[in-house]
């Protein structure tokens, strides 16, 4: 019984493989790879089953088909169906593939809710079906407290983007931004869908730019709360910060993929450059160095190329370094004024921001060899501070379209630009995706 | 007591005759005895009003010089105040993605490095600013060789450069809000804050 209880106590969340089905996956027709986004998949998800009739259930029932749509939904690659859907049978044998074809589904959810009184667990059965091809996708038993189906719900909305799209989604990703709420810029955390907004600095000064550590246990920062621009390198797992200063001037950290250590711009001897640091303030190398500003460094997802933004040219344009030759070649070469790239976690894409007199400021898409160039916003406020969702297929940016400076989320081609966060005062900016 | 008087009279007498030889010229009126002595007291009198007068007069242009004094001392002050105000109200403006000093600014900063000079133990804060477009990040660095500019200009001016500091706060803290090429022009400067020395 006091076993029992502790385990109810500590989250436990447990999943396994619901055998007996096929789980090879074969690629889907229907899925383009070039652009999901523009023919969304119609997928069903009805409302859950009650293996045994509870009260606790009915709520689950409900509400965890809801959350799981609203999940899928949230990635734009599905066409979710309303929540008043309903579905008898589970299991894919007794499933009637035939009639969710014929309503034009191409996928289909089905879930089997079990909650045990006595211990408070609840468990939970669910399978993705290709109703083309009447055949299992992914099936997952998970159980752990009530409580915690929006966790397990998470789990399985990223097993069935691994599956689908080769990714594990962006579910258990958080944002890290900037909101002067408080009339000060402080810095905020929340998760991925805006929900479960978090205070993370409190000090009254100018504290912008984070940017997470490659184990998503550090946030850098630049902060004023020294009275001058510094590097605020804050764990946040509870071990030691760092703060890194340098001259007047430190800004723009930004961590090397899979490394302890961040570039960061110092003006050392009165001119921004960028160099490569250990969070100690150890400065191992110079990564660029010119006349003008240098700023803004974005790694690569290998870590081999940082693109930055300088100013050598006499305009902010784009710049990418290769630490394998040590060469350095411009990326953008419209307009006047292109600054705040942000490397796609697939190293295909890079985004930044541009400015013209035609369409004010958007945000662009390019690749890193300069082809593709693609504005995937337009006519609608000014559009900056681009960052990648960990799998590559949403942009988390700001824009001035509604009142003020609001956080907005888009797919990496622009489709369903949507608010993020829409229930906090002030401006909201440098938004940052975790890894 | 008749031996006293007899003295008086004599001393009296000696008095009148001293007097009437002394005052030959002038007509007396010897029935009056008291009269020359009014007489004398208010050629005194005049005497000491006149002197009363001139030092009057004396401390009048004293009280004046010291009034102007004043008066030039704060004026001075005055001058001194409207030198230190004007030294860190007046900003130095700049164009858009430029840190360049303009002919403007340039003679703004000869009147700055000029003040600097003269105020030797004053040590000042350059502040850089920036319009709201563009981004916070460039922005910041934009701020700073906006301060740097400046900084290099003041000291070939030869101010002392140990006497001068810069900070960047890019576009974090607009002069004026709103948009516009009215505004964003007034926010593109540079500050001059005075750290220590007054």
């Amino acid at each position: 019984m006091n076993i029992r209880r502790l385990i109810c106590f500590v989250f436990l969340l447990v999943s396994l493989p619901l055998s007996g089905f096929s789980d090879e996956y074969r690629s889907l027709k229907f899925i383009d790879i070039n652009n999901p986004f523009t023919n969304k998949i119609p997928i069903a998800v009805p409302e859950f089953v009650a293996l045994e009739e509870n009260e606790k259930i009915n709520e689950i029932l409900d509400k965890g088909s809801n959350y799981l749509g609203y999940l899928l939904n949230f990635t734009s690659y599905f066409r979710v169906s309303d929540s008043s859907v309903k579905i008898k049978e589970i299991v894919g044998t007794k499933i009637d593939f035939s009639g969710w074809k014929n309503k034009g589904y191409e996928l289909l959810v089905s879930s089997g809710v079990f909650y045990d009184k006595n211990t408070g667990f609840l468990e939970m059965e669910i399978r993705l079906f290709d109703v083309f091809k009447q055949e299992l996708l992914v099936g997952k038993r998970y159980t752990g407290k009530a409580d915690d189906y929006k966790k397990m719900l998470k789990r399985f909305a990223s097993e069935v983007m691994e599956k689908l799209f080769k990714n594990t989604g962006l579910f258990e990703s958080q944002i890290a931004f900037v909101s002067n709420k408080t009339g000060n810029k402080e810095l905020y955390i929340c998760d991925f869908d805006g929900t479960n907004i978090k205070e993370i600095t409190n000090n009254k000064s100018i504290n912008i730019s984070p940017s997470w550590s490659y184990d998503n246990s550090y946030l850098a920062y630049t902060s004023y709360k020294r009275d001058i621009p510094e590097i605020f390198i804050k764990s946040l797992k509870g071990k030691k910060n760092y703060i890194v200063s340098k001259g007047r001037l430190s800004i723009t950290p930004s961590w090397i993929p899979g490394k302890f250590s961040l570039a960061a711009v110092f003006s050392i001897d009165g001119d921004p450059d960028i160099y490569i640091i250990s969070p100690s303030g150890e400065i191992l190398s110079t990564a660029v160095k010119g006349y003008g500003i240098d700023v803004s460094p974005a790694f690569s997802p290998d870590g081999n190329k940082m693109a930055f933004v300088s100013g050598r040219g006499g305009s902010p344009q784009i710049y990418i370094k290769s630490f394998l030759d040590n060469s350095v070649k411009r990326l953008t070469f419209e307009g006047n004024y292109n600054t705040s790239p942000s490397w796609s976690p697939t190293g295909e894409y890079l985004a930044f921001v541009g400015m013209t007199k035609e369409d004010g400021i958007n945000i662009y898409t390019i690749r890193p060899d300069g082809s593709g160039l693609k504005m995937i916003t337009s006519h609608s406020g000014d559009n900056e501070d681009p960052s990648w969702s960990p799998d590559g297929s949403l942009i988390v940016f700001s824009s001035s379209r509604n009142k003020g400076k609001k956080l907005f989320v888009m797919t990496r081609s622009g489709e369903d630009q949507r608010q993020l966060i829409s229930n906090m005062a002030g401006n909201q900016s440098e938004p940052a995706w975790s890894h | 007591m008749n031996k006293y008087f007899s003295r008086l009279t004599v001393f009296i007498l000696i008095c009148f005759f001293g007097l009437g030889l002394g005052c030959a010229s002038k007509q007396v009126d010897i029935d009056e005895g008291m009269s020359q002595e009014q007489q004398i007291s208010e050629e005194d009198k005049q005497k000491a009003e006149e002197e009363k007068k001139a030092k009057e007069e004396r401390l009048k242009a004293e009280e004046l010089k010291r009034q102007q004094k004043l008066e030039q001392q704060k004026k001075e002050e005055k001058q001194k105040k409207e030198a230190l105000r004007k030294f860190s109200d007046v900003n130095v403006y700049f164009g858009f993605d430029s840190s360049e000093i303009t002919s403007k600014a340039r003679a703004i900063l000869e009147e700055k490095a000029a003040w600097l000079l003269e105020n030797k133990d004053v040590k000042i804060i350059l502040e850089g600013h920036c319009d709201e477009r563009g981004t916070t990040q460039y922005n910041l660095a934009l701020g700073e060789r906006r301060a740097e500019s400046v900084k290099t200009y003041l000291v070939a001016l030869g101010v002392d450069g140990s006497r001068i500091s810069t900070i960047s706060y890019g576009e974090e803290r607009p002069a004026v809000q709103g948009s516009g090429e009215d505004v964003w022009s007034k926010n593109r400067r540079a500050e001059f804050v005075i750290e220590s020395g007054i």
